[in-house]
């Protein structure tokens, strides 16, 4: 009963009902993705939109990489957005992986120079299957790197460098001396805090 | 405002071998534009999961979707996952085919099925499912 009363309300709110533009951060240029309703535009702060990083940037070779984006302003009928996070998608990770090679996989949580906390998850795949010690390794290799390179920049700049595979690229040649490896890939990350301005 | 541009949604499809519900959501997941399930199509609750009812739903949805100027759909198939099957069930196929019928544009397709990295232990106890 209750839910009948629920769907009559809507139906009938929804000419109150009223369309924003969502932008992503100037950092990945300001495009639109997408719209998103309302009656309230108080409401619209806080909702996390998807795109592809394919979409983006009109590159249709990275559309395997989902960005998260959260609202974090309104203005007239447009809101703009925050970074908060992104993941491979899941059919291009278990395309990947192989049996008989090792899954490698990282989870590091990781402070940048403006003071923001990002756990990045880097998944490394190997050719064949590594000793526990070579895995060791590896991980040890990653989280270093990882460490000192977001240590040394600014959230939006170490973003920027993921998305574009320069931090998986260097990873590859960090790695690949310890172990022959087949693909090393950023398969996640998600800012944990922003700090207050 | 906004309006002259084409908008896209989400099509949330939930397939599992009892049922199929199709939500119909804003780009992000937050507003509702429509739903529809399987016992709003057909009178057997055994065939609210069917291929037939999925079809029925897919047409309905759409139809209220486009009155509400909603020209595409991103489409996350999702099955029930976690303890149980991973493959989402018979209304998700169809229910695609559906929507692309009735006229819906289709962007991309996800599997959103919750996938534990450890899991419980499968139903049906230590002699399995005895019939």
């Amino acid at each position: 009963m209750a839910k009948r009363k629920q769907v009559g309300r809507r139906v009938e709110g929804w000419k109150a009902k009223k369309w924003y533009r969502v932008y992503v951060p100037e950092a990945f240029g300001r495009t639109e993705i997408g719209d998103t309703i309302t009656n309230d535009p108080a409401n619209l702060v806080g909702r996390v939109m998807t795109a592809t990083l394919g979409e983006i940037l009109q590159d249709y070779s990275k559309s395997h990489i989902k960005m998260r984006f959260k609202v974090a302003n309104v203005a007239g009928d447009a809101a703009y957005t925050e970074f908060v996070g992104h993941e491979v998608t899941r059919d291009y990770l278990r395309s990947l992986v192989k049996r008989r090679a090792s899954r490698i996989d990282a989870v590091l949580p990781v402070m940048t120079k403006d003071g923001k906390r990002v756990r990045v998850t880097v998944t490394c795949l190997t050719i064949s299957r590594a000793n526990m010690s070579q895995v060791h390794a590896i991980r040890q290799a990653i989280a270093q790197y990882v460490t000192t390179r977001a240590a040394a920049s600014d959230m939006e700049s170490f973003v920027k460098d993921i998305m574009t595979g320069d931090v998986a690229r260097d990873l590859f040649k960090i790695t690949k001396t310890i172990y022959p490896i087949r693909r090393i890939e950023i398969t996640k990350t998600r800012v944990e805090r922003i700090a207050a301005v | 405002m906004a309006a002259d541009k084409e908008k896209w949604g989400i099509a949330h499809i939930f397939a599992s071998f009892n049922n199929t519900i199709i939500t119909i959501t804003d780009l992000s997941g937050a507003e509702t534009v429509t739903k529809s399930s399987g016992g709003m199509v057909v009178k057997q609750d055994r065939n609210e999961s069917s291929p037939y009812a999925a079809m029925q739903m897919a047409m309905a949805v759409a139809q209220n979707a486009r009155d509400k100027g909603i020209v595409g759909v991103h489409v996350k198939v999702r099955a029930p996952g976690r303890g149980k099957q991973r493959s989402p069930g018979p209304g998700a196929q169809a229910a695609i085919r559906a929507l692309a019928r009735a006229g819906m544009r289709i962007g991309r397709i996800e599997d959103v099925t919750p996938v534990p990295h450890d899991g419980i232990r499968g139903k049906g106890g230590r002699r399995g499912r005895r019939v």
